[in-house]
């Protein structure tokens, strides 16, 4: 049932989409004929809209996957997805995965968009297929370039990507089955909106104090000698470590606490004297928290539906 | 004594019904459906429902209504617009939640019968960009019991297309859509919403037809509406509800043979000199 509610999704995704696919070919199309064969003043405003059309792509994306959540959930639609007979935990996984999908296909579409762009850039100064080799190679080997390895590199990018949805989907399937709850319901859209705030506040207030307090950090080193010396290594330069100590404590050694919270201190007075400062990771493991009891909390909101 | 099959079944062809008919209940489920019916006993009920009571707010949805439906029975629930008559519904399909009481449906929650159930809600429930094709593969997907052979050949009769998306229907062609799509599933429980809500007369009678030829004679029927006059050779027995309680619940062949006047004489007699509304 499972992978119906999925296809059921990606059904109703493909509706809203059918259109917008064909027209953004369109303008990559109109990119690598006019930026590529460096059409004056044409060429720069294809590019121009193709750069903020491939930007806006993934939050499109994802602001699609809400809207499709909320009116397949809280308006007449929802009358049917409800007494589809099939689990609140299968609706709501369905409701994930087919977001996801949508996600994924979007990602995939808008690196297409990226190398095509790329290409009419290179194609329009000249350096052709070699430019278009030599920007790709450069941008494969960021984690080289900052002396980290190849696969952890990417790896944490592909981690990034992944939570970026995953945390953007807890956050608003959490907002709007609460805002819709019985209790919420009588403000409509309000209701999600007014759970929204108050959640951001109690994120900011929890996850500044286990931003402080959480006995886990990342502990950075720049060693100034190295820069002094005219080092570009990013190896050399800093160094990276992670530690149980509360970050707090170093914020407190180097006077940053009381009168002076949240002034900004010179480099060279943190990281003199092999010096460092610790970024608490309390907030990564809130956010992930705030996943969890998200995920556990909106299955059991879908159980007490209650379309007004 | 004519059965309520002979009155359906007559109903719908427009022909008048004498006592001495025999067309027999065998003949309808014949012609009324080709997959197998369900064969629940006439003594279990398929719905029960216990002392339920919903509020929104200080304004009183439904307050401590207690009734059962047992199989085969069909159920007019009748009551002018904001009685109660959708809360009533949506409390028993487990889209709203109640105060107090409950709601069983086959010895189950509702939000585990919806196989049992077929639900036509009052307003279009189907995304409005979706073909009727689209529309009817959501309903092969998800329910076993739906007969796919039938919901075309409803289509068909109420003049509808294959490709043709729900937005650029009409609302009586929408509904008709819905409830061929609804009508089509063989169940124990049909919940019809206000199926006529909104409809021109020409329309009602293809909706009504609609239902009368699709109906399964073995399941149980609740169908809510204020266009009584229209439906009532329908009903075996009718709800009144007022102001979210139960005001009268009798069937109807006791109510005629005690008051002498149809259900929609009855309906006004009850609630238009309170009123002063008329309600046709």
């Amino acid at each position: 049932m499972l992978s119906k509610l999925i296809k059921l999704d990606l059904r109703d995704y493909r509706a809203k989409v059918k259109w917008a696919l064909p027209i953004y070919g369109l303008l990559l199309l109109s990119v690598l004929l006019t930026k590529g064969l460096s059409v004056p003043y044409l060429g720069g405003f294809t590019y121009g809209i193709a750069v903020v059309a491939t930007i806006i792509l993934l939050p499109a994306a994802l602001l699609l996957s809400l809207i499709h959540y909320y009116r397949h959930f809280y308006t007449n639609q929802g009358y049917l997805t409800h007494t589809l007979p099939v689990t609140p935990g299968q609706r709501y996984y369905g409701k994930l995965v087919g977001a996801f999908l949508l996600y994924f296909l979007t990602s995939l579409i808008a690196i297409f968009g990226v190398l095509i762009l790329v290409l009419a850039k290179t194609l329009g100064e000249r350096t052709g297929l070699a430019g278009f080799g030599t920007i790709i190679r450069s941008v494969v080997s960021w984690p080289q370039q900052i002396g980290l390895n190849p696969v952890l590199g990417w790896l944490l990018v592909f981690a990034l990507w992944l939570f970026i949805f995953i945390y953007f989907f807890a956050t608003y399937s959490f907002c709007i089955s609460s805002g819709m709850s019985r209790r919420l319901s009588r403000f409509s859209f309000g209701g999600p909106i007014i759970v929204y705030i108050i959640l951001y506040i109690i994120q900011q207030i929890i996850g500044l104090l286990a931003f402080l307090f959480f006995p886990l950090s990342l502990r950075l080193s720049v060693s100034l000698d190295a820069i002094n010396s005219g080092s570009t290594a990013v190896g050399d330069v800093l160094k990276t470590r992670i530690v149980t100590t509360m970050p707090i404590r170093r914020f407190h050694d180097l006077g940053m606490m009381g009168e002076n919270f949240g002034q900004d201190l010179p480099a060279e007075t943190i990281f003199a004297n092999n010096g460092y400062i610790d970024i608490g990771l309390g907030i990564f493991l809130v956010m992930l928290a705030f996943i969890i009891i998200s995920f556990i909390w909106t299955r059991r909101r879908l159980a007490r539906i209650d379309l007004r | 004594m004519i059965t309520k099959f002979e009155q359906s079944t007559a109903f719908a062809s427009g022909r008048p019904i004498t006592s001495g008919q025999s067309i027999t209940t065998e003949q309808i489920a014949k012609s009324a459906y080709s997959s197998t019916p369900p064969q629940p006993s006439a003594l279990t009920p398929v719905v029960e429902v216990k002392d339920l009571t919903r509020n929104y707010g200080k304004r009183r949805g439904v307050e401590s209504l207690s009734f059962e439906l047992t199989a085969g029975e069909i159920v007019g629930l009748l009551g002018p617009n904001g009685c109660g008559k959708t809360t009533l519904i949506k409390l028993i399909m487990g889209l709203l939640q109640p105060d107090r009481g409950s709601v069983v449906i086959r010895g189950q929650k509702p939000q585990v019968s919806y196989n049992l159930i077929s639900y036509l809600p009052e307003n279009t429930y189907l995304n409005p960009a979706l073909t009727m094709q689209e529309a009817v593969r959501i309903f092969v997907d998800f329910y076993r019991d739906f007969d796919q052979a039938k919901a075309w050949r409803m289509l068909a009769e109420f003049g509808l297309e294959p490709n043709q998306t729900l937005k650029t229907m009409s609302k009586g062609m929408q509904e008709k859509a819905n409830l061929a799509l609804v009508m089509s599933r063989d169940v124990p429980l049909y919940i019809l919403d206000e199926p006529m809500g909104g409809i021109d007369p020409a329309a009602r009678e293809t909706i009504l037809n609609g239902i009368l030829t699709n109906y399964n004679p073995g399941s149980t029927l609740l169908l809510s509406t204020h266009l009584i006059s229209d439906v009532e050779m329908l009903f075996d027995r009718v709800i009144f509800l007022d102001n979210g309680r139960i005001r009268l619940d009798r069937s109807v062949e006791e109510l005629r043979a005690r008051e002498g006047k149809s259900i929609d004489g009855l309906f006004r007699e009850i609630y238009a000199p309170e009123r002063g509304e008329y309600y046709a």
